[in-house]
Protein backbone atom coordinates (compact mmCIF):
# COMPACT_ATOMS: atom_id res chain seq x y z
CA UNK A 1 0.00 0.00 0.00
CA UNK A 2 2.69 2.22 0.94
CA UNK A 3 4.37 1.40 -1.77
CA UNK A 4 1.65 1.66 -4.63
CA UNK A 5 1.33 5.19 -2.57
CA UNK A 6 4.71 6.07 -3.27
CA UNK A 7 4.94 5.21 -6.54
CA UNK A 8 1.59 7.17 -7.90
CA UNK A 9 3.49 10.46 -5.57
CA UNK A 10 6.83 9.43 -7.62
CA UNK A 11 4.86 9.51 -10.72
CA UNK A 12 2.52 12.65 -10.31
CA UNK A 13 6.10 14.51 -9.73
CA UNK A 14 7.62 13.32 -12.59
CA UNK A 15 4.55 14.28 -14.73
CA UNK A 16 3.80 17.73 -13.79
CA UNK A 17 0.32 16.80 -15.81
CA UNK A 18 0.09 19.91 -17.36
CA UNK A 19 -3.16 20.14 -19.64
CA UNK A 20 -1.74 20.36 -23.24
CA UNK A 21 -1.41 24.18 -24.19
CA UNK A 22 -4.05 26.53 -26.18
CA UNK A 23 -1.19 27.99 -29.40
CA UNK A 24 -3.27 30.92 -29.75
CA UNK A 25 -3.77 31.86 -26.06
CA UNK A 26 -0.10 31.67 -25.41
CA UNK A 27 0.36 33.84 -28.80
CA UNK A 28 -1.47 37.19 -26.65
CA UNK A 29 0.76 36.17 -23.36
CA UNK A 30 4.20 35.63 -25.37
CA UNK A 31 4.08 39.91 -25.60
CA UNK A 32 5.38 39.32 -22.07
CA UNK A 33 8.33 37.90 -23.43
CA UNK A 34 8.86 39.99 -26.57
CA UNK A 35 11.30 42.27 -25.16
CA UNK A 36 14.09 39.48 -24.78
CA UNK A 37 12.67 36.33 -26.81
CA UNK A 38 10.69 38.16 -29.38
CA UNK A 39 6.91 37.11 -30.54
CA UNK A 40 8.26 33.96 -32.21
CA UNK A 41 10.67 32.83 -29.75
CA UNK A 42 13.41 34.29 -32.11
CA UNK A 43 15.91 36.10 -29.20
CA UNK A 44 16.20 39.40 -29.77
CA UNK A 45 18.54 40.62 -27.50
CA UNK A 46 22.43 39.54 -26.76
CA UNK A 47 22.47 36.67 -23.91
CA UNK A 48 19.15 35.66 -24.48
CA UNK A 49 18.18 32.27 -25.54
CA UNK A 50 15.76 31.53 -28.43
CA UNK A 51 13.27 29.50 -27.54
CA UNK A 52 11.36 28.77 -30.75
CA UNK A 53 10.44 25.35 -31.90
CA UNK A 54 11.82 24.10 -28.35
CA UNK A 55 9.83 20.97 -26.75
CA UNK A 56 6.79 21.46 -25.20
CA UNK A 57 7.35 20.32 -22.10
CA UNK A 58 10.88 21.39 -22.09
CA UNK A 59 9.65 24.74 -22.17
CA UNK A 60 6.96 23.97 -19.32
CA UNK A 61 9.17 22.30 -17.01
CA UNK A 62 11.54 25.08 -17.51
CA UNK A 63 8.76 27.84 -16.59
CA UNK A 64 7.76 26.11 -13.55
CA UNK A 65 11.63 26.24 -12.48
CA UNK A 66 11.96 29.35 -12.93
CA UNK A 67 8.53 30.22 -10.97
CA UNK A 68 9.67 28.35 -7.79
CA UNK A 69 12.99 29.59 -8.16
CA UNK A 70 14.41 26.17 -8.45
CA UNK A 71 15.67 27.40 -11.99
CA UNK A 72 17.72 30.62 -10.93
CA UNK A 73 17.84 33.23 -13.16
CA UNK A 74 17.30 37.07 -12.30
CA UNK A 75 15.12 38.51 -15.37
CA UNK A 76 12.94 34.99 -15.49
CA UNK A 77 12.38 33.99 -12.37
CA UNK A 78 10.33 37.56 -12.09
CA UNK A 79 8.93 37.57 -15.04
CA UNK A 80 7.17 33.38 -14.79
CA UNK A 81 6.51 34.02 -11.03
CA UNK A 82 3.21 34.12 -10.50
CA UNK A 83 2.72 32.41 -14.24
CA UNK A 84 -0.43 30.06 -13.84
CA UNK A 85 -0.09 26.28 -14.79
CA UNK A 86 -2.44 27.25 -18.00
CA UNK A 87 -0.24 30.12 -18.87
CA UNK A 88 2.81 27.92 -19.16
CA UNK A 89 1.43 25.34 -21.15
CA UNK A 90 -0.69 28.08 -23.58
CA UNK A 91 3.03 29.91 -24.01
CA UNK A 92 4.82 26.22 -24.01
CA UNK A 93 2.52 25.67 -27.13
CA UNK A 94 2.74 28.77 -29.29
CA UNK A 95 6.61 28.80 -28.86
CA UNK A 96 6.90 24.76 -29.68
CA UNK A 97 5.13 25.38 -32.81
CA UNK A 98 7.34 28.57 -33.96
CA UNK A 99 10.09 27.29 -36.67
CA UNK A 100 13.83 27.32 -35.28
CA UNK A 101 15.36 30.48 -36.32
CA UNK A 102 17.89 29.97 -38.70
CA UNK A 103 21.55 31.20 -37.00
CA UNK B 1 12.13 44.13 -0.35
CA UNK B 2 12.13 48.46 -0.34
CA UNK B 3 9.53 49.62 -2.83
CA UNK B 4 8.96 52.96 -3.85
CA UNK B 5 5.68 54.01 -5.53
CA UNK B 6 5.39 57.42 -7.18
CA UNK B 7 2.61 59.55 -8.66
CA UNK B 8 1.63 62.63 -10.62
CA UNK B 9 0.52 65.59 -9.27
CA UNK B 10 -2.82 67.70 -10.58
CA UNK B 11 -2.19 69.23 -14.39
CA UNK B 12 -4.09 70.91 -17.12
CA UNK B 13 -7.79 70.39 -16.41
CA UNK B 14 -7.38 67.59 -14.43
CA UNK B 15 -7.34 69.56 -10.71
CA UNK B 16 -7.37 65.88 -8.92
CA UNK B 17 -4.74 63.38 -10.03
CA UNK B 18 -6.04 59.76 -9.59
CA UNK B 19 -2.31 58.34 -9.34
CA UNK B 20 -0.92 60.75 -6.84
CA UNK B 21 -4.24 60.20 -4.73
CA UNK B 22 -4.40 56.88 -4.83
CA UNK B 23 -0.64 56.20 -4.03
CA UNK B 24 -1.05 58.55 -0.95
CA UNK B 25 -3.41 56.69 0.12
CA UNK B 26 -1.19 53.36 -0.91
CA UNK B 27 1.19 55.11 1.66
CA UNK B 28 -1.38 56.08 3.93
CA UNK B 29 -2.55 52.16 4.83
CA UNK B 30 1.13 50.74 4.76
CA UNK B 31 3.09 52.98 7.11
CA UNK B 32 6.28 51.10 5.66
CA UNK B 33 6.17 51.98 1.98
CA UNK B 34 8.11 55.02 0.27
CA UNK B 35 5.79 57.42 -1.57
CA UNK B 36 6.22 60.23 -3.74
CA UNK B 37 5.00 62.68 -5.81
CA UNK B 38 6.16 64.22 -8.81
CA UNK B 39 5.69 67.51 -10.67
CA UNK B 40 4.34 66.74 -14.32
CA UNK B 41 7.03 68.38 -16.08
CA UNK B 42 9.12 66.93 -18.27
CA UNK B 43 12.38 68.36 -16.75
CA UNK B 44 11.07 68.05 -12.71
CA UNK B 45 9.31 64.91 -12.87
CA UNK B 46 12.90 62.85 -13.38
CA UNK B 47 14.98 65.22 -11.39
CA UNK B 48 12.47 64.77 -8.56
CA UNK B 49 12.39 60.85 -9.06
CA UNK B 50 15.99 60.22 -9.16
CA UNK B 51 15.78 62.31 -5.48
CA UNK B 52 13.57 60.17 -3.92
CA UNK B 53 15.33 56.94 -6.04
CA UNK B 54 18.08 58.45 -3.76
CA UNK B 55 16.83 58.48 -0.86
CA UNK B 56 15.09 55.13 -0.80
CA UNK B 57 16.93 53.19 -3.24
CA UNK B 58 14.31 51.05 -4.33
CA UNK B 59 14.72 47.38 -5.13
CA UNK B 60 11.23 47.52 -6.35
CA UNK B 61 9.66 51.28 -8.35
CA UNK B 62 6.22 51.26 -9.35
CA UNK B 63 5.56 54.61 -11.56
CA UNK B 64 2.13 55.51 -11.67
CA UNK B 65 0.39 58.26 -13.70
CA UNK B 66 -3.39 59.20 -14.83
CA UNK B 67 -4.38 58.58 -18.12
CA UNK B 68 -8.15 59.24 -19.30
CA UNK B 69 -8.90 55.69 -19.79
CA UNK B 70 -11.50 53.79 -17.50
CA UNK B 71 -9.08 51.06 -16.35
CA UNK B 72 -5.65 50.42 -15.26
CA UNK B 73 -2.85 50.13 -18.21
CA UNK B 74 0.33 48.21 -17.33
CA UNK B 75 3.18 49.73 -19.12
CA UNK B 76 5.86 47.47 -20.45
CA UNK B 77 7.96 49.52 -22.24
CA UNK B 78 9.06 53.09 -22.95
CA UNK B 79 10.46 55.16 -26.19
CA UNK B 80 12.96 57.27 -26.17
CA UNK B 81 11.67 61.02 -25.99
CA UNK B 82 13.36 62.44 -28.90
CA UNK B 83 12.42 59.42 -30.98
CA UNK B 84 8.43 60.44 -30.61
CA UNK B 85 7.55 62.40 -33.15
CA UNK B 86 9.45 61.23 -36.36
CA UNK B 87 10.58 57.73 -35.54
CA UNK B 88 8.26 54.41 -36.06
CA UNK B 89 8.30 51.92 -32.58
CA UNK B 90 11.82 50.11 -33.23
CA UNK B 91 13.74 48.14 -30.49
CA UNK B 92 16.86 50.73 -31.03
CA UNK B 93 14.76 53.56 -29.61
CA UNK B 94 12.78 51.56 -26.80
CA UNK B 95 13.52 50.33 -22.81
CA UNK B 96 11.41 47.62 -21.54
CA UNK B 97 10.15 47.67 -17.55
CA UNK B 98 10.40 44.41 -15.42
CA UNK B 99 7.84 43.05 -13.54
CA UNK B 100 5.62 39.84 -13.20
CA UNK B 101 3.42 41.34 -15.61
CA UNK B 102 0.93 38.24 -15.56
CA UNK B 103 0.82 37.95 -12.36
CA UNK B 104 0.19 41.82 -11.77
CA UNK B 105 -2.46 41.74 -14.06
CA UNK B 106 -4.24 38.98 -12.59
CA UNK B 107 -3.95 40.42 -9.45
CA UNK B 108 -5.66 43.97 -9.89
CA UNK B 109 -8.50 42.31 -11.34
CA UNK B 110 -8.61 40.22 -8.50
CA UNK B 111 -9.48 43.39 -6.82
CA UNK B 112 -12.34 43.83 -9.22
CA UNK B 113 -10.56 46.33 -11.32
CA UNK B 114 -10.33 45.93 -15.32
CA UNK B 115 -6.85 46.11 -16.28
CA UNK B 116 -4.90 45.11 -19.24
CA UNK B 117 -1.39 45.48 -20.47
CA UNK B 118 0.36 48.64 -23.06
CA UNK B 119 3.40 49.12 -25.04
CA UNK B 120 2.20 52.83 -25.19
CA UNK B 121 3.07 55.17 -22.21
CA UNK B 122 1.18 58.03 -24.03
CA UNK B 123 4.21 60.54 -25.06
CA UNK B 124 3.98 62.79 -22.26
CA UNK B 125 5.31 63.35 -18.80
CA UNK B 126 4.62 59.48 -17.72
CA UNK B 127 6.76 58.46 -20.85
CA UNK B 128 9.26 60.65 -20.13
CA UNK B 129 9.59 59.79 -16.77
CA UNK B 130 9.21 55.99 -17.28
CA UNK B 131 12.24 56.58 -19.63
CA UNK B 132 14.31 58.14 -17.57
CA UNK B 133 13.96 55.30 -14.97
CA UNK B 134 14.28 52.93 -17.36
CA UNK B 135 17.70 54.36 -19.19
CA UNK B 136 19.37 55.46 -15.49
CA UNK B 137 18.94 51.92 -13.74
CA UNK B 138 16.56 53.04 -10.87
CA UNK B 139 15.71 49.88 -9.57
CA UNK B 140 15.94 45.97 -10.81
CA UNK B 141 12.53 45.93 -11.02
CA UNK B 142 10.44 48.90 -12.95
CA UNK B 143 6.72 48.84 -14.12
CA UNK B 144 4.19 51.75 -14.83
CA UNK B 145 1.01 51.67 -14.44
CA UNK B 146 -1.59 53.74 -15.44
CA UNK B 147 -4.95 54.85 -13.71
CA UNK B 148 -8.49 55.88 -14.77
CA UNK B 149 -9.41 59.17 -13.83
CA UNK B 150 -11.25 59.37 -10.41
CA UNK B 151 -15.33 59.31 -10.61
CA UNK B 152 -17.27 57.34 -12.74
CA UNK B 153 -17.16 54.41 -10.20
CA UNK B 154 -13.34 54.74 -9.25
CA UNK B 155 -12.42 56.40 -5.74
CA UNK B 156 -8.70 56.58 -4.71
CA UNK B 157 -9.46 53.73 -2.06
CA UNK B 158 -10.67 51.69 -5.51
CA UNK B 159 -7.36 52.61 -7.21
CA UNK B 160 -5.33 52.08 -4.25
CA UNK B 161 -6.30 48.64 -3.79
CA UNK B 162 -5.44 47.42 -7.41
CA UNK B 163 -2.33 49.82 -7.34
CA UNK B 164 -1.47 48.02 -4.05
CA UNK B 165 -2.43 44.40 -5.76
CA UNK B 166 0.18 45.50 -8.39
CA UNK B 167 3.20 45.99 -6.64
CA UNK B 168 2.35 42.91 -4.03
CA UNK B 169 2.59 40.64 -7.04
CA UNK B 170 6.27 42.01 -7.35
CA UNK B 171 7.63 41.71 -4.03
CA UNK B 172 6.32 38.05 -4.09
CA UNK B 173 7.58 37.65 -7.29
CA UNK B 174 11.43 39.07 -6.42
CA UNK B 175 10.83 36.89 -2.88
CA UNK B 176 10.37 33.87 -4.74
CA UNK B 177 13.02 33.93 -6.76
CA UNK B 178 16.16 35.33 -6.18
CA UNK B 179 17.23 38.78 -5.89
CA UNK B 180 17.88 40.47 -9.24
CA UNK B 181 21.51 41.72 -9.76
C1 LIG C 1 13.85 40.50 -19.49
C2 LIG C 1 14.18 39.51 -20.48
C3 LIG C 1 13.32 38.26 -20.57
C4 LIG C 1 11.95 38.19 -20.62
C5 LIG C 1 10.93 39.33 -20.61
C6 LIG C 1 11.64 36.79 -20.75
N1 LIG C 1 12.78 36.05 -20.76
FE1 LIG C 1 12.90 34.00 -20.87
N2 LIG C 1 14.93 34.10 -20.67
C7 LIG C 1 15.65 35.28 -20.57
C8 LIG C 1 17.06 34.93 -20.36
C9 LIG C 1 18.19 35.92 -20.20
C10 LIG C 1 17.12 33.51 -20.33
C11 LIG C 1 18.34 32.64 -20.05
C12 LIG C 1 18.29 32.41 -18.56
C13 LIG C 1 19.17 31.36 -18.01
O1 LIG C 1 20.36 31.34 -18.35
O2 LIG C 1 18.64 30.54 -17.22
C14 LIG C 1 15.76 33.04 -20.54
C15 LIG C 1 15.41 31.69 -20.58
C16 LIG C 1 14.15 31.21 -20.88
C17 LIG C 1 13.84 29.81 -21.09
C18 LIG C 1 14.79 28.63 -20.97
C19 LIG C 1 15.44 28.39 -22.31
C20 LIG C 1 16.34 27.19 -22.30
O3 LIG C 1 16.93 26.94 -23.36
O4 LIG C 1 16.45 26.49 -21.29
C21 LIG C 1 12.50 29.76 -21.38
C22 LIG C 1 11.69 28.50 -21.69
C23 LIG C 1 12.00 31.12 -21.37
N3 LIG C 1 13.03 31.96 -21.07
C24 LIG C 1 10.70 31.47 -21.62
C25 LIG C 1 10.20 32.77 -21.47
C26 LIG C 1 8.81 33.12 -21.58
C27 LIG C 1 7.69 32.14 -21.93
C28 LIG C 1 8.71 34.45 -21.34
C29 LIG C 1 7.45 35.31 -21.28
C30 LIG C 1 6.47 34.91 -20.31
C31 LIG C 1 10.04 34.95 -21.08
N4 LIG C 1 10.91 33.90 -21.17
C32 LIG C 1 10.35 36.28 -20.83
C33 LIG C 1 15.17 36.56 -20.64
C34 LIG C 1 13.83 36.91 -20.66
Amino acid sequence: MLRLTLTAALLAWAAPGLAEGDAEAGYKLARMCSACHGRDGAAVRANTPSIAGLDAEYISEQLMEYRSGGRVHPEMNIVAGGLKDDQISDLAAWFAAQEIPAQ
Amino acid sequence: MTALVTGFGPFGRWSVNSSGEAVAALGAARPGLAVATLPVDHDAAPRALFDAVARVRPEVLLLTGLADEPRLRLEMRARRPEAWRDAPDDAARMLHGLWPWAAALDAMRATGAPARLSDDPGRYVCETTYWAALATGCAPLVAFLHTPPLGAGWDAARVAAAMGACLDAALSATSRGRRPC
